[in-house]
C-alpha cells in the first residue's frame, strides 16, 4: 500500500518540482530585469597629462554652480544667512534625536540640496584618467583625475598593494589644509596598503578656509547648497569608482576621515548602501566656522545650519547604519591610534 | 552676568578666546568630561592658524591672529585629556554654568600658568 501510495504520488511531486524550477527561472529573470545598473565609469590611462587645479580652472563648477542649477536653488541675501547663523549660534545644543535611517538619509539629503545630484549617479558618466604611476615596497601609487559632469574635475591618489584579488579598499578624507599625500604619510594611508587595502584619497578642492573656500561657500550658502555637498557627491564618486574595480570587493568598502574629512564621511555613510564600515576622529555641529575673528570667516564647508537640528544625533551609536568606530580627534596623525583603526578595519572588512 | 544672557555675537567680536568661552559656556561644559570637547574645537582652530600663510596678512590682522595663536596653544595645552589639564579640575569641580569673568579669570590663570608657572601659584 505504501508502495503504491509513493508511486501514484511521484508524478506530483515531480510537478511540484517543475513549479518550483519554473518560479525560480522567472523569479531570477525579473531580478535580472530589476538589477541596478553597472556603474558607469570610463577608466583610462593618459601618462601624458599632469593635474594642475589652477590650470585646469577647477573650482569653476563650484564657482557656477547656482548659475548652472537654478531649478534646484533657493537663493537669499547673504544678511539673512548671517541672522540665521547667528541665531543658531547662540541656542544650545539640541536633543538627540531618534529617526529611523531613512528619515536621517531623507533630513540630510534636504539639509544638503543634495537629492538632484544623487539621483541618477550611478548612471551619470564619470571618467577616471591614471595620469602618474610608480612603484614602491609592492605598493602601486596612481595620480586619478576624476571628471564628473557636475562638479568637475579633481584629482586623487591611489594606494594599491600587490595582493591577490578581491581587494577590500578604504576611501581616505583628508582635513583642512591638507592633501592626500600628508594622509597617506600621517594618516595611515600608507600602513592601510601595505596591510592589504586599495587606498583611495581625494584631494578636496577649496579646503584652505581662507580665499577660495570662504568665496566659494558664501556663494553656495547664499543660492542654498553648500559645498559640503559637493565634497559628499564627490565621496560617493569615489565610491562609485571603487564599485567599478574588478580588483575590489564592492562588500569590503570602508572609510576613513579626519577632521573635514570625518565631518564628509559622517553624511556620506547614510547616503550609499556601499561602505561596510567607518573611523572617524570628530563631530562637528555643523555650525562651525573655519576661523573666528579676527579673521572672520563666518562660512566654510562644515557651516550646514540645516543639519544643526541633528548634531548630537550623529555622534550618538545608535545613529550609525554601519559599524563605526570613534577615535580622539588626531592633531598630528592617526599613529596613536593605528593599532584599534587597523584591528576595526580587519574584523569588518577582511573576515 | 549670568551665563544664560550670554549672546555668542557680542563675545566673539572680543577675540577668539572669548567665543570658545562662550561655546563652553553655552554648551553647559561644566560636566565631568566636557572640556575635551572645548580641546578638539581649540585644537582644531590652532590647527588651521598653524597652517594659515601669515605672512601674507596685513599687519595688524598678523598682529591679532599671531596673538590668537598663542591663545590657542595655551589654551589647548591647559586642556590637554591626555596630559594633566589645568581646567580639567575647574570642569570637574562645577556643577553649574560660570559667569563668563568668573571663567574668563580661570582661563586667563591657566595660560598664565603655562606661560610663566614661577609667577603662579
Amino acid at each position: 500500500m505504501s508502495v503504491l501510495s509513493s508511486c501514484a504520488s511521484r508524478p506530483k511531486r515531480l510537478l511540484a518540482l517543475l513549479w518550483v524550477c519554473i518560479a525560480m527561472v522567472s523569479g531570477c529573470s525579473s531580478d535580472d530585469d530589476a538589477a541596478p545598473v553597472p556603474p558607469n565609469v570610463t577608466l583610462v590611462t593618459d601618462l601624458s597629462q599632469t593635474f594642475d587645479c589652477a590650470e585646469r580652472n577647477c573650482l569653476a563648477p563650484y564657482r557656477s554652480f547656482v548659475a548652472d542649477h537654478p531649478q534646484f536653488a533657493h537663493p537669499r541675501p547673504w544678511e539673512t544667512v548671517l541672522a540665521e547663523l547667528t541665531a543658531i549660534e547662540a541656542e544650545p545644543l539640541p536633543p538627540v534625536m531618534t529617526l529611523s535611517q531613512e528619515e536621517l538619509r531623507a533630513q540630510i539629503i534636504d539639509a544638503l540640496n543634495i537629492g538632484f545630484m544623487l539621483e541618477g549617479l550611478d548612471a551619470r558618466p564619470l571618467q577616471v584618467t591614471i595620469f602618474a604611476e610608480s612603484e614602491s615596497a609592492g605598493i602601486t601609487a596612481r595620480r586619478l583625475i576624476f571628471a564628473d559632469p557636475l562638479v568637475g574635475e579633481f584629482e586623487a591618489l591611489q594606494l594599491e598593494p600587490s595582493e591577490s584579488d578581491p581587494l577590500p579598499a578604504i576611501i581616505g578624507l583628508h582635513g583642512h589644509f591638507d592633501t592626500p599625500a600628508i594622509f597617506a604619510q600621517k594618516f595611515l594611508g600608507t600602513d592601510l596598503a601595505a596591510a592589504g587595502y586599495l587606498v583611495l584619497m581625494p584631494q578636496f578642492r577649496a579646503m584652505t578656509c581662507v580665499g577660495p573656500e570662504d568665496e566659494i561657500s558664501r556663494a553656495l550658502i547664499s543660492g542654498g547648497f553648500h559645498l559640503m555637498a559637493m565634497r559628499v557627491y564627490e565621496t560617493l564618486l569615489l565610491e562609485k569608482y571603487l564599485r567599478s574595480l574588478p580588483r575590489v570587493d564592492s562588500r569590503r568598502i570602508g572609510i576613513l576621515g579626519h577632521s573635514g574629512g570625518s565631518s564628509t564621511a559622517n553624511l556620506a555613510v547614510h547616503l550609499t548602501d556601499g561602505i561596510a564600515a567607518q573611523v572617524t576622529d570628530y563631530y562637528v555641529d555643523w555650525r562651525d566656522r573655519c576661523i573666528p575673528p579676527p579673521l572672520d570667516l563666518p562660512v566654510h564647508c562644515e557651516t550646514v545650519p540645516g543639519l544643526f537640528p541633528l548634531s548630537t544625533t550623529f555622534p550618538d551609536d545608535r545613529s550609525a547604519p554601519l559599524p563605526r568606530l570613534s577615535i580622539p580627534y588626531a592633531e598630528n596623525g592617526f599613529a596613536a591610534d593605528a593599532d584599534a583603526i587597523l584591528d576595526f578595519f580587519a574584523t569588518h572588512l577582511t573576515r | 552676568m549670568p551665563c544664560a544672557v550670554i549672546k555668542c555675537s557680542s563675545i566673539c567680536n572680543h577675540g577668539v578666546m572669548q567665543g570658545l568661552l562662550a561655546y563652553a559656556i553655552m554648551r553647559g561644559m561644566n560636566a565631568r568630561d566636557d572640556y575635551a570637547a572645548l580641546h578638539v574645537r581649540a585644537a582644531r582652530l590652532l590647527r588651521r592658524l598653524q597652517r594659515l600663510d601669515l605672512d601674507k596678512m596685513p599687519g595688524g590682522l598678523r598682529a591679532r591672529l599671531l596673538a590668537q595663536r598663542a591663545d590657542l596653544e595655551a589654551l589647548v595645552e591647559a586642556t590637554d585629556p591626555t596630559g594633566e589639564p589645568l581646567l580639567k579640575s575647574l570642569f570637574r569641580a562645577l556643577d553649574r554654568p560660570l559667569p563668563v569673568e568668573e571663567l574668563w579669570a580661570w582661563l586667563s590663570w591657566s595660560v598664565r600658568a603655562i606661560r610663566e608657572p614661577a609667577k603662579v601659584n
